[in-house]
């Protein structure tokens, strides 16, 4: 077992080795932002031109640091649809440098194929990282119209959409609870809305996307597949600003501004959709009684208390609300926050203190006239985050720092709602944990070639009393219950987590990368339904429950063609699964309260190899993916303890997508996916229980669901601009060639004939137009 | 599920396909009940079939078929009265006495162990109208008091002019233990109308036949193959066959529906 003695002894050799390097030199540094917002500017590139080799990227809040011997340097910084700047610097003491990007208009595009940050992609030893820009996100056609980040991410290889219309994802065969999503720092819980057909990000409200479906950097960790960070915008301090849109189901409002100029500014995004008001429409009072809707609100503010100090507060509310006359009714969401502190200690250190709050709760509520009663679940996070980047040479960036989160988790509380109800009221204890890790990475240039990221998480889960665990025997019944007191630990697990990638430079235009990556998973998400569903309960580790671990190696080949114009790579993995989840035959979850009754364990396998060719530049941009993967799992209990498909398996994943800048004013876009269907399980026989046909399902995901395939058009016209005042119209149509997708498969008794059976597919959406106003000033 | 159906109403639409399901042995299908009444006491045995067949299920009439009760030792050796059909003559069931249901056909044996819980009566079967998406239905409404000891199980089987529903609709007290209990019947597969004359059996049943009947449940429910993999629920007897064998209450109220 590796003990945390032993990893701050590491830590400290690290330190120490890194320290030894790089006396007599000098420290550049300072911030990277946008020169219309004053919004700072994550991962922009750095670079020395007297030195090629050297070169930084701007981090999270904009921050960048460059050691170098004295002397005089050309500094080139470039990002992606911004304007490159050159600064000539003199060293000869540490020096405070901030550079404001300008955007590029669409025809100064041709130098961007030129700029230094271009082959980014060979050379960068952070493997399977993917950062989308909010511009490519707004070009591209989604269902009704609303822009969704969530929904532009599936169309990358080795991410898959969990079903029609749905923003959750699977990331390299792992569930959708395997992804680590994070808003501003804060695990987001449920990140969708309306049964999973939009998700909780406000395109908005959203500064920059990255996800990492292996080789995470250490300072992410708690979830198996992916981490997905989410940055909202800091909000504009240099002028104010507002805008918003129009759409069939949903409208969005924002502003921004300044508070005090350069100094402070904050950002306010709203959104809610009228689903209901259709419903409204009818004259059926069955349909018009009902309710359906969802709103997000997003917030930030941002002072910079001095150069050295910057604070941000930023949250996030959202609700669906979902009600069926006055029988049924539900309503969900998350609740977030974030206080964050930058701190710049020396021009080589840089520390971010971050206090984060994160909640999801639901409530049901039935009433139906003799049994009314409600149900309220939460997870209930506190987060505090202490990390520190260090620059002591251009070689090396160091990460180090500690994080510890309690979670609170409140299973199921039943109340009686009416006086006559025969639901009793009970009250489940919470289930309390700490899960605290400790973490150190480098990102080390070794040599010109040679590029390095190596780093150890070491993350505890402390299981705290103060409620109830079981003891099962093998056919999964409570044999024992075992009370805790509060504050005292049931079980403890801890487990080192080592992330290495490598880059190896084999010319301008090619590399060789590999990876190994372990990550470990303590809150499971136990639903019971493919989609994800507001009533879907997390779960901690227990005594039953162990902590789901994966080993992912990875190995990619990057090359760029045609002078950086196309960006081409492959990449391979295998990842091998402990403790997976699955449900036990028959298994209940409508009377069963302890879940833990219900659930079988296993292991996984997966592995895949996923293409991706990338045009970034010039009229036509896009990409053409293709992933070729396998995910299994062996359970015993299930399929007689033979490895068998996971429902998310799909052999052939394929994803076009295409972006034409046809006039100053017109831009086109189309996507294409194609993947083999799920695997599920039909029956194979049938047979009869008292009177009822009843179906024989004998192999779990057995069979599979027929290949989805479905195109999808969008169009956006920009208006002339008068004064301050842009806005565009965009169309789209989904699923244009109204492909029948079955959404379901349903084996019925036949209603004409009760002697037959037959199949049932439910189709949900063909041909659906969309249109959109956007606007902005 | 509520969701899918609203959002698809105005989306959606329904056909049916044709899916190539794979072919199976036809496995035996033994379903065993005796009550605490007279009739209706029985074990029926079938086989199953593909899925493309009709629904025609070939009833197995050589099997040597016997039922035992081990609290006073009296064993019935039954006599297929039609194809398939065993009915218990010389055992009526009683409340706490455990039984043994031994079939043998050829070389293959199965048997299954049930013991009959305490009866609960019903106390009132009545009507209700409930709201929903699709339109207004009618619903039987059982009242009845739940003992005190948690641990009863209950399934509902409904009646229209006589003839049983195909809905499955089993019940446990794990939320409602020890009280007087209004139980809303749903069931989708039939169509209650004025005039009908509706009989709700309520039968008392043990866990293991309760997870068996909430299994089959699930099964019947909407778009199972989007929620959690369908399987066969487990059932009570050994040897391989599908089905169940319940030793169980009935207590029976009919209710006209004006």
């Amino acid at each position: 077992m590796f003990s945390g003695k032993r990893l701050l002894f590491f830590i400290g050799c690290l330190l120490m080795a890194t320290l030894a390097l790089g006396q007599t030199r000098y420290t550049l540094s300072g911030s990277v932002k946008d020169a219309q917002s004053g919004e700072v500017l994550i991962g922009a590139t750095i670079r020395v031109q007297q030195q090629p080799v050297i070169g930084t990227i701007s981090n999270e809040y904009g921050f960048y640091s460059l050691t170098l011997p004295e002397g005089t340097y050309t500094i080139q910084v470039s990002l992606v649809s911004y304007q490159p700047v050159t600064k000539t610097v003199t060293l000869t003491t540490s020096t405070h440098l901030d550079v404001t990007l300008a955007e590029s208009a669409t025809q100064l595009q041709e130098v961007l194929v030129r700029s230094q940050a271009a082959n980014e992609h060979i050379t960068n030893p952070t493997m399977g990282v993917e950062r989308l820009s909010m511009s490519a996100i707004k070009q591209i056609p989604v269902l009704l119209g609303e822009r969704d980040p969530l929904k532009v991410l599936q169309l990358l290889p080795g991410i898959k959409s969990a079903g029609e219309g749905n923003s959750g994802f699977h990331v390299r065969g792992g569930n959708s609870d395997q992804n680590l999503i994070l808003l501003d720092e804060a695990p987001v819980y449920n990140a969708s809305h309306l049964l999973g057909f939009f998700s909780t990000f406000n395109a908005d409200a959203i500064k920059d996307l990255a996800i990492y479906k292996g080789g995470m950097p250490a300072q992410y960790g708690g979830r198996l597949s992916s981490v997905l960070d989410v940055k909202m915008n800091d909000g504009n301090n240099q002028t104010f600003h507002a805008g918003g849109g129009i759409g069939l189901i949903a409208s969005r409002l924002y502003a921004e501004g300044p508070l005090v100029k350069d100094k402070s500014s904050f950002l306010i995004t709203g959104r809610r959709t009228y689903a209901d008001a259709f419903l409204k429409l009818s004259n059926d009072p069955d349909i018009n009684r009902n309710t359906l809707y969802f709103y997000d609100l997003n917030a930030k503010l941002n002072y910079t208390l001095s150069t050295k100090d910057r604070l941000f507060v930023s949250g996030y509310f959202g609700r669906d609300k979902f009600g069926l006359g006055d029988l049924f009714n539900i309503d969900w969401g998350n609740a977030t926050g974030t206080l964050r502190w930058n701190h710049l200690l020396n021009e080589k250190l840089f520390s971010n203190t971050s206090l984060i709050y994160s909640q999801y709760d639901y409530q049901v509520g039935i009433q139906n006239g003799s049994n009314d009663f409600s149900l309220t679940s939460s997870i209930r996070d506190y987060n505090l985050k202490q990390e520190f980047s260090y620059f002591p040479n251009p070689a090396h960036a160091l990460r180090f720092g500690a994080n510890v989160i309690h979670h609170t988790l409140t299973p199921r509380n039943r109340t009686a709602t009416s006086e006559s109800s025969s639901i009793n009221t009970t009250r489940e204890k919470s289930r309390y944990s700490v899960e605290s890790a400790v973490f150190v990475s480098d990102k080390w240039q070794l040599s010109p070639r040679i590029s390095l990221e190596y780093g150890l998480r070491l993350t505890s889960f402390a299981v705290l009393g103060g409620s109830e665990y079981y003891t099962l025997d093998a056919n999964k019944t409570i044999v024992d219950t075992l009370s805790y007191p509060a504050g005292q630990i049931v079980t403890h697990y801890v487990n080192p987590e080592p992330r290495l990638s490598a880059a190896y430079v084999l010319s301008d235009n090619t590399s060789i990368k590999a990876s190994y990556t372990r990550n470990v998973q303590n809150l499971h998400l136990i639903s019971n339904s493919g989609t994800s569903t507001p009533n879907d309960r997390w779960l901690q580790s227990s005594n039953v429950i162990r902590p789901e671990i994966a080993d992912q190696v990875a190995l990619g080949f990057f090359r760029n063609i045609s002078d950086n114009r196309y960006e081409f790579s492959v990449e391979t993995y295998y990842k091998a699964l402990q403790n997976q989840i699955d449900y036990k035959n028959g298994a209940d979850f409508q009377f069963t309260d302890a879940l833990e009754t219900q659930l079988l364990f296993g292991k996984g396998r997966a592995y895949g190899l996923e293409l991706l060719l990338r045009k970034k530049t010039g009229a036509l941009t896009g990409w053409l993916g293709y992933t070729l993967s396998r995910t299994e799992r062996q359970i015993e209990g299930i399929n007689n303890g033979r490895w068998y498909p996971a429902r998310q398996d799909r052999t052939h994943d394929v994803s076009i997508v295409g972006v034409y800048q046809l006039s100053k004013r017109w831009t086109l876009s189309a996507t294409f996916v194609y993947n083999t269907g799920n695997a599920v399980s039909f029956p194979t026989g049938k047979y009869r229980i008292d009177n009822a046909v009843v179906f024989n399902y004998t192999e779990r995901n057995g069979y599979r669901m027929p290949a989805y395939h479905r195109l999808d058009l969008g169009a956006t016209v920009q208006f002339a601009k008068k004064k301050n005042f842009e806005s565009d119209l965009a169309f789209g149509l989904y699923n244009a060639y109204g492909r029948a997708n079955p959404y379901a498969i349903n084996f019925e008794q036949d209603v004409y004939d009760p002697n037959q059976t037959e199949i049932q597919r439910i189709t949900l959406f063909k041909m659906v137009p969309s249109i959109t106003y956007n606007f902005r000033f | 599920m509520l969701f899918v159906g609203l959002l698809s109403s105005l989306t959606s639409c329904v056909d049916v396909i044709q899916l190539d399901l794979n072919r199976t042995n036809p496995a035996v299908v033994i379903e065993g009940r005796i009550t605490d009444q007279d009739s209706m006491n029985e074990v029926r045995i079938t086989q199953s079939v593909d899925f493309d067949h009709a629904n025609e299920f070939p009833p197995i009439t050589n099997a040597q078929v016997a039922v035992r009760d081990l609290t006073t030792g009296q064993t019935d050796s039954l006599h297929q009265s039609f194809p398939g059909v065993y009915p218990i003559t010389k055992l009526t069931g009683v409340p706490g006495h455990r039984y043994q249901l031994t079939v043998t056909i050829g070389e293959k044996s199965y048997s299954a162990l049930a013991t009959m819980p305490p009866r609960v009566e019903l106390d009132q079967v009545s009507y209700t109208t409930d709201n929903r998406l699709n339109g207004t239905s009618i619903r039987t409404v059982a009242t009845y008091t739940d003992p005190a000891a948690p641990g009863n199980y209950y399934r509902f089987v409904n009646y229209q002019n006589g003839l049983a529903s195909r809905t499955f609709f089993v019940r446990s007290d794990a939320f409602i233990n020890g009280n007087r209990v209004v139980q809303t019947i749903r069931d989708d597969n039939i169509t209650i109308q004025p005039g009908d004359t509706m009989a709700v059996d309520m039968q008392c049943i043990e866990k293991a036949v309760f997870e068996y009947f909430n299994g089959l449940a699930q099964l019947q429910g909407d778009n199972i193959n989007q929620g959690v993999s369908p399987t066969n629920p487990p059932g009570n007897l050994s040897g391989g066959a599908l089905g169940y064998f319940s030793a169980h209450t009935v207590a029976r109220r009919t209710v006209v529906i004006p």
